[in-house]
């Protein structure tokens, strides 16, 4: 360990694997500090990545250099496309991942990355100085100091970590761990406000103890897609995953089970009142499924392996946190689980976060230069959300600490991430925030297929993509632009074979048939482009309609505005663009609460105020 | 537009009134009030005043209105003076030279918005009731204002933000053992959604229209008599009169109000359709009177009883016939049947001309005020339906991502009326009605 880095990231989950790697690939010397090497990219919840919008943002993330699509593929041991009947917008990939090899992967690919130092330890104090405060370094448990130019936290659920499970409390962020005590005390003396959520899990069952012979088993994709563009590439769907696969296993809830769950209310520490925090309502516990939707008599109970060699099975659908007796007859009414054992109990965990209308776009916090947040600390939910942050803070950071100014931000026409982080900075999450597509109002365009079209490039600019995935890329959008030429070059029933193509009743199987050059192009690129041509239309026609917002996009506020001169501004309208201080017109109209009179007047405000102002942006 | 200055109007609709509002409002309407009405009080107040302005003491209510507790949020002041216009233009020329600007129309409105002081919905209310003409278009104006559009269109948006919750939730949430929505079910709903807002706007009047006064066109022969019916009907000389034929040398026209509103009365230059145009003017003003009796909403065709040549023909049917001059009638008899015989001279036929025109210009209205709609209003709603239709006719294909998307639209234009309906709202939307999550 040296005295001194650039950049130290603390937290080594989802987010702080994913920053870790982008600052030190950005040239940054950078530490990871965590309390346990060997838990680093662990999945605390669900042995699965991807999904809708999320598998979308895995795809975002890979496209840029990141490492989740890479150690999802290499441990993946079930794949799908969800939606896959449905347009190829809103195809969405999943995997179950080996839980062990994924941390494993992960761990491997972070110790052989340059310029990065993984570093066990507590970090109990971010140190400023200066009359705006800068980051100056750390103070560690062991009284150590670090020091450094800028500091990325990455803490997860373990600020003030609470386990519940009925009426028994433990401190810690996941069963067996610790809690980070000493940084949320840290985090309100440098002046950031923090809120509390909740979140759940369900309890881990012993596989060999379960019965499967009369459960609905639920295999993967029979020819998977990869998450990595690296492993798509010129492969032609010839990719294969590297691990065996295995299925899931599928049963269900019963009326008796509901009642059981009733009658012991009073134990559920979310109903006991223990616990006031808010948890996520896309993701409820079985006692909240229970109470909320009385009417329903089953639900479903996923059963997913956590990996190959683990006899952990995941008991997806029953996050619970009634008390271990309860869990235990409850458990073991359902089909295939009456003679479970159970490994672990389900919990409630209640954490900190910090309010994110204190950070920026960039994820520093507006307060202290050179602290940067990233993940649930910034109310999320999610490994995706999770990594996404990370690499966006990861690449501020080590623009930051090299004296550049901080610019990554993704538009909401970008990609989900930028969805993301602009619905965080502007509107404050009353739950963990999950990326779905409905999100997304550029929903058309922020595709599984293009997330490399819509930002290799762009990651190739800030310097995380390196030479490999640059000309591989290359050669794919060299191939693409061959198969446009060709549809260009030809004719068929008199029209142009773009606009042939483009017709509802056509596809490429079919051009194949008359154009002879069409089936010399790679399926892939293909396939890429026949999805292109088909939206093309629909998405021009969504840019039209969201044009009105891009003009607002565009105009810049200008930093340190004094909202509270903006004369006619009402006193709702100044204290909230006070509080979130947007980078921009349209933001400003996406915070809760601002009706486009607000933005009016403060557009009037700025065109007024003075020329140098109106042209900021 | 410049909210620092102080600005000045009448603010009651225009046309003979007992009483007539100057509103005065901006940073210096407090002071330059003061300056003719110096015991006004410095909080919010209602009193009556004498006012000393231009060597004049006039005894008026004044409005004291104190910023941000004021229609525009502003300082502001309104004088109820009595209706005599000479007076309010005189109170209006003081305010200007003290420094206040005419107020350009709907500019009140303007700064209540900006001041946060009125919603979108209320501010159109708001700027339809300053341009109504007449009782009933002030009821539909103030309907508007009360949240009727809003009562009736929310409804219908409430049902489609449902229906796009539902489609969203079958894209999001894939997994779930949940059928959202039967497909004959969605194109069910659309369709119902499309009716109600077909009738939406087939049951409102446009407010263009509705605040269109209607314009009634006198059609005669030279000295029928129809400046003297136009004056007559107005209340003052608007037509130079004399008992030669073709004194009136150009279009003429009054407001005249009838009790359902007011219409635009015009009375057109001499018309002797059978003689060829003697010079270019004549010419000219021909075509003008064509011009004028082609879109007019009523034709009224003027005719001295005791003329005995046929009537004058035009390009289009007369909607009445006013027989004039009565009192130089020799027989009774000699009036056609369905005209209304007047005497400007006597004032015979008076209140069955009023009423006649008043029902010919407000026909087919009922009398009842309908929701009225300005154009914003209207196109949003047709752009919807557009949206709509186009989801309505996909309803049964696979491509839900485009279903999404033209709801998604429908809504978007639904909700530049009555407010953006949020991904977020969507979720909660989902959430709320299903058990989502595993």
């Amino acid at each position: 360990m040296k005295q001194e880095y650039d950049i130290l990231v603390i937290g080594g989950g989802h987010a702080g694997a994913e920053a870790a790697w982008a600052s030190a690939h950005l040239g940054a010397s950078v530490a990871l500090l965590t309390l346990d090497l060997s838990r680093i990219a662990q999945m605390s919840c669900n042995p699965s990545i991807g999904g809708l919008a999320k598998g979308q943002m895995v795809r975002e993330i890979d496209a840029m250099g990141g490492l989740m699509g890479i150690a999802t593929d290499n441990t993946a041991i079930q794949l799908r496309m969800l939606n896959r009947s449905k347009g190829p917008a809103v195809w969405g990939p999943r995997s179950q991942s080996d839980k062990y090899r994924y941390a494993a992967e992960v761990q491997r690919l972070l110790s052989n990355c340059p310029n990065l130092d993984l570093i066990s330890g507590e970090v109990v104090e971010i140190l400023t100085e200066g009359e705006r405060p800068a980051v100056r370094g750390v103070t560690l448990a062991d009284g150590n100091t670090v020091r450094c130019r800028a500091v990325i936290v990455t803490t997860g659920t373990f600020l003030r970590a609470l386990m519940h499970t009925g009426e028994t409390k433990t401190e810690g962020g996941r069963v067996g761990e610790g809690s980070a005590r000493g940084l949320s005390g840290c985090l309100t003396r440098l002046g950031l406000e923090l809120g509390r959520l909740k979140t759940g899990t369900p309890p881990r069952l012993q596989r060999d103890s379960i019965d499967y012979s009369g459960l609905e088993v639920q295999w993967g994709d029979e020819h998977p897609l990869p998450f990595s563009y690296l492993n798509e590439y010129g492969q032609a769907g010839r990719w294969r995953p590297p691990l065996p696969q295995v299925p899931c296993h599928l049963s269900a809830t019963n009326g008796q089970i509901h009642q059981i769950i009733r009658d012991n209310l009073h134990r559920a520490p979310m109903y006991s009142g223990q616990i006031q925090s808010m948890g996520p309502r896309y993701c409820p516990s079985i006692e909240d499924k229970v109470v909320r939707f009385a009417d329903k008599t089953s639900h479903h109970v996923f059963l997913e392996p956590e990996g190959l060699d683990t006899d952990e099975i995941y008991c997806n659908g029953v996050s619970t946190s009634l008390p271990a007796d309860v869990q235990e007859r409850i458990v073991r009414l359902v089909p295939g689980l009456e003679r479970v054992k159970f490994l672990k109990y389900g919990y409630a965990v209640e954490y900190d976060m910090v309010w994110p209308t204190q950070i920026r776009a960039t994820l520093q916090t507006k307060r202290i230069a050179g602290l940067f947040l990233a993940g649930q600390i910034n109310g999320t939910s999610g490994y995706e959300e999770a990594a996404a942050q990370g690499l966006v803070a990861g690449v501020n950071a080590a623009q930051y600490a090299g004296g550049k100014e901080c610019d990554f931000v993704l538009g909401r026409d970008q990609a989900y991430i930028g969805v993301m982080i602009d619905d965080l900075v502007t509107k404050p999450p009353t739950e963990p925030y999950r990326m779905f597509t409905s999100r997304a109002e550029h929903r058309l365009h922020l595709r599984n297929d293009n997330a490399d079209l819509r930002l290799t490039e762009i990651g190739r600019r800030m310097g995380t993509v390196d030479d490999a995935r640059w000309t591989a890329f290359e050669a794919m959008r060299a191939a693409m632009e061959r198969g446009f030429d060709l549809l260009r070059q030809n004719r068929m029933d008199g029209v142009n074979a773009m606009e042939w193509l483009r017709r509802s009743q056509t596809d490429w199987a079919g051009l194949c048939t008359l154009l002879p050059g069409a089936s010399a192009v790679d399926p892939d690129i293909a396939s890429r482009i026949e999805i292109q041509v088909k939206y093309e239309g629909y998405i021009a026609r969504q840019d039209r309609q969201i044009e009105r917002f891009a003009q607002l996009e565009n105009k810049r506020i200008p930093d340190g505005l004094d909202f509270a001169a903006v004369t006619g501004l009402r006193n709702e309208a100044k204290v909230k663009f006070a509080q979130f201080t947007p980078r921009s017109l349209g933001q400003a109209l996406r915070i809760s609460g601002i009706t486009p009179a607000d933005v009016t007047v403060l557009a009037i405000h700025m065109d007024r105020s003075s020329p140098r102002n109106a042209t900021g942006g | 537009m410049n909210n620092d200055d102080t600005i000045c109007a009448i603010s009651s609709s225009a046309g003979p009134a007992a009483r007539m509002i100057v509103r005065l409002s901006g940073p210096a309407a407090r002071a330059m009030a003061l300056s003719i009405c110096p015991d006004l009080p410095a909080q919010v107040s209602a009193r009556r005043h004498r006012l000393h302005f231009c060597d004049l003491e006039v005894v008026a209510w004044v409005y004291g209105f104190v910023s941000p507790r004021s229609y525009t949020g502003e300082e502001m002041v309104e004088f109820h003076l009595p209706g005599n216009m000479t007076l309010v233009q005189l109170l209006i020329g003081y305010l200007q030279r003290q420094g206040a600007r005419m107020a350009e129309p709907g500019e009140f409105t303007a700064r209540a918005y900006f001041n946060g002081r009125l919603d979108l919905t209320r501010a159109e209310g708001v700027a339809a009731i300053i341009n109504a003409h007449g009782e009933r278009e002030l009821q539909a104006a103030r309907q508007l204002l009360a949240g009727e559009l809003a009562g009736r269109l929310r409804p219908m948006m409430d049902r489609l933000t449902e229906a796009l919750a539902l489609i969203e939730a079958e894209i999001d949430f894939v997994d779930e053992p949940v059928t959202f929505l039967a497909r004959p079910d969605l194109r069910r709903r659309l369709d119902a959604i499309l009716d109600d807002l077909r009738n939406l706007l087939s049951n409102s009047r446009r407010f263009e229209r509705l605040s269109h006064q209607p314009r009634v066109v006198l059609v005669g022969r030279p000295n029928a008599g129809k400046s003297t019916l136009l004056n007559w009907l107005a209340g003052h000389d608007r037509a130079i009169v004399s008992p030669l034929a073709g004194t009136t040398r150009d279009v003429l026209w009054a407001e005249v109000m009838l009790p359902a509103g007011s219409i635009h009365l015009v009375d057109v230059a001499g018309l002797e359709m059978d003689e060829s145009p003697e010079s270019v003017v004549e010419a000219q003003m021909r075509e003008h009177a064509r011009r004028a009796i082609a879109e007019a909403d009523l034709a009224v065709l003027v005719q001295e009883v005791n003329d005995p040549r046929p009537p004058i023909q035009v390009d289009r049917p007369f909607d009445l016939r006013v027989d004039t001059k009565a009192d130089l009638l020799k027989a009774p008899a000699g009036s056609v049947e369905d005209a209304i015989l007047i005497s400007a001279k006597t004032g015979l036929g008076r209140d069955n001309l009023i009423g006649a025109l008043n029902r010919l210009a407000f026909a087919g209205d009922g009398g009842e005020a309908r929701l009225a709609l300005n154009q914003r209003h209207v196109q949003s709603i047709e752009r919807a339906m557009d949206h709509l239709q186009q989801a309505a006719g996909m309803a049964e294909s696979e491509s839900i991502e485009l279903l999404a998307l033209e709801l998604r639209a429908a809504l978007d234009h639904l909700g530049r009326i009555l407010g953006v309906v949020s991904p977020d709202e969507l979720l909660g939307e989902i959430f709320s009605r299903f058990c989502i999550g595993k």
